[in-house]
Parts: structure tokens; C-alpha cells; sequence
């Protein structure tokens, strides 16, 4: 009681760590707009996170776990400062927000449809001691324990890169291939082929292809 | 850098933290964010009153190149630049050009020299 009376008196010391440059300063700004936040720290790696002072005086830490480093620090930054975590990530299937969670998170944002009021929100209930899962990202973990005759519901939209990526699999081309014929490194391909998997509630690419084909998707 | 000089960017559908950085971001570099526009009809329009050098959109989104050739087909002098939230892909349509110049690495730099260079262009 006497920690939640010092802090609305103080303000909020709120700490980003996100190694996006444009959307962790979005972040940032939209945190320095909120009138409980007293400072707004920013780094874009674990490492300059742990470098940074005013990370152990941070009272919430906003956290893209997909960075390297990123899980273990949810873990490590919530014993090392006591601050509550918030996981803010386009990493958000099933097994990432069931990471985050038992990484010790007290909340899990998902970049794709997160918006400043809903970031406010988060940064409230986590300061009064609450946790926040959007009620999108619940349902995607509801998804996860329904059963096997459950039928979902349609899938989202693929972006076009997401058609491009998946129309190239779909015909038979290895990961490596469609890097190059997209100019695209392997990297961003996995990450594209891992964000259909997710979105298509898909258990494999395999079943993300068949499922994007069946449902005229590419 | 002169008044004349000062890129003018408008920015369209990126999602609302994303334009929030990047109003914060190019604004430091000396950009003029004249405007944010996220509805796809009104950004045409407003693309075409304005005549910004360029326009940023966000690649992610289902609809990205198509409302590109939009904004392209109402306003042929405008560049459009594509950014992707994970900032692991941007990609450039000149003015004119079928297709668009991609990048994949040192992005934020790599914007900052498109806004200045489309600048530029334009002053000249």
C-alpha cells in the first residue's frame, strides 16, 4: 500500500526496451503523454537495458521479447528491479505468450493491433498490480485448448508480402530460394512464414499452406 | 538545412505507435510531418491537396500496395515509401517507377537519406 502511495505521489518510472527504433520511440511518446509517468527510459537492446541506471528504479518495463535476449530478461528484470513487465510484441502465438507469461510477465500487448489508449490502459493495471492479455490474444490461447472438432473462426487477411512469401512455398520452393527471388533475407522469409503459421491458427507451414490454399487466401 | 529544403511527409495507415515514433523521429531530423492520414479515401485526397515529397505507408498492411497505387495514380510526383513495423524491410516507389527499390538493412538511415534526397529533388 505504502509502495502504490509513494508511486502516485512520484509518478510512474517507465522503462521501454525494444529494438525497433521507430515503434519504441512511439512507445515512448505515447508514455510520456500519459500523466501518471513521471520518466520514460529507452533502450534498444538487453545489453544497453542492463547498461541504462534508471532500469532498477523502473516501476513498469515494457518488453519486445522477440529481440535476442528477450525472454531471459522478462525473467531476469523482474527479479533484478521488481518492476512489473509488460511483454509488447508482434511475437504472439500461442507458445510466445505462454512463454512470456511464465517468464514472469504481467502482461502480454500485441503490436499489430495495439493502440495508444489500449497501451495506457495496460501501463494502469499494471502499476495497480494487475495483468492485461488483450482479449484477442485470450481467445488465441483459448484456440489452443479447444477441441479437436472446434471449428475456428475465419482466418485474418495475408498482407501481401505474407501471399508472396506463402504462394512461393506453396509451390515447392525451399526458404532459401524465396529469400533470394523476393530480395529478402532467410530470416525475414522464417519470420513471415512464422507469422501465417500463427495467424492461420496453423500447427505447421505445411497446414498453413493447405489451409491458406483451401481457404483461397493465395 | 533551409525551409525549402525541409522534406514534407505525410503519413498514412502505419498504426498509431508507429506514427507516433516517426513523428518523433524525423521530426528531430528537420522533417516537416505535414500531416497524418489513416483513412485510405481521405489520404488520396489529402495527398493530392498537400503534395507532400513523400508519403509513408505501412507495409504490413494487407492493402499496402494497392493504396499505393493510389496515392501514385492521383498524385504522379509523389514518392512513396513502404515501412515495415519490425523495421526488417522498407521499400521506395519513385515517381514513375513500375517497381519499387527494396531495403532490407540499416532502414532508419537508409529513410533519412530517401527523405532527404526526394527533398532535394523537389527544391531543385
Amino acid at each position: 500500500m505504502e509502495a502504490c502511495e509513494q508511486r502516485s505521489r512520484d509518478g510512474l518510472k517507465l522503462f521501454v526496451v525494444d529494438p525497433h527504433t521507430i515503434y519504441r520511440r512511439g512507445l515512448a511518446a505515447c508514455l510520456e503523454g500519459l500523466h501518471e509517468a513521471q520518466s520514460v527510459g529507452q533502450a534498444g537492446s538487453v545489453r544497453d537495458a542492463w547498461a541504462d541506471d534508471t532500469l532498477f528504479g523502473a516501476d513498469i518495463v515494457l518488453v519486445d521479447h522477440a529481440m535476442t535476449g528477450g525472454l531471459d530478461f522478462v525473467a531476469a528484470v523482474a527479479q533484478a528491479s521488481g518492476a512489473a513487465v509488460v511483454v509488447c510484441s508482434s511475437l504472439c502465438g500461442e507458445d510466445a505468450v505462454l512463454a512470456a507469461l511464465q517468464a514472469g510477465a504481467a502482461g502480454v500487448l500485441r503490436k499489430e493491433t495495439l493502440t495508444t489508449e489500449a497501451l495506457a490502459g495496460a501501463v494502469r493495471a499494471a502499476a495497480s498490480g494487475t495483468g492485461v492479455v488483450t482479449s484477442e490474444l485470450l481467445h488465441e490461447l483459448l484456440d489452443g485448448l479447444a477441441p479437436d472438432g472446434y471449428e475456428k473462426p475465419p482466418a485474418a487477411r495475408l498482407t501481401d508480402r505474407e501471399q508472396q512469401v506463402l504462394s512461393l512455398i506453396a509451390n515447392g520452393h525451399p526458404t532459401r530460394e524465396v529469400a533470394q527471388q523476393l530480395c529478402y533475407s532467410e530470416r525475414t522469409v522464417k519470420n513471415v512464414l512464422h507469422d501465417v503459421v500463427t495467424k492461420l491458427n496453423a500447427r505447421s507451414r505445411s497446414q498453413a499452406v493447405a489451409h491458406a490454399v483451401r481457404e483461397g487466401l493465395i | 538545412m533551409s525551409d525549402d529544403q525541409r522534406p514534407r511527409v505525410l503519413l498514412g495507415d502505419l498504426d498509431p505507435i508507429a506514427r507516433l515514433g516517426m513523428i518523433a523521429v524525423l521530426e528531430e531530423d528537420g522533417v516537416d510531418v505535414i500531416g497524418e492520414e489513416e483513412r485510405p479515401e481521405a489520404l488520396v485526397l489529402v495527398t493530392g491537396r498537400l503534395q507532400p515529397d513523400a508519403v509513408v505507408l505501412d507495409l504490413d498492411s494487407p492493402s499496402a500496395r494497392a493504396l499505393a497505387e493510389r496515392v501514385r495514380a492521383a498524385s504522379p510526383a509523389v514518392t512513396v515509401v513502404l515501412w515495415a513495423r519490425e523495421e526488417d524491410a522498407m521499400e521506395v516507389l519513385d515517381p514513375g517507377a513500375p517497381t519499387p527499390r527494396r531495403f532490407f538493412s540499416g532502414l532508419l538511415d537508409q529513410l533519412r537519406d530517401e527523405l532527404r534526397a526526394v527533398a532535394g529533388r523537389t527544391a531543385g
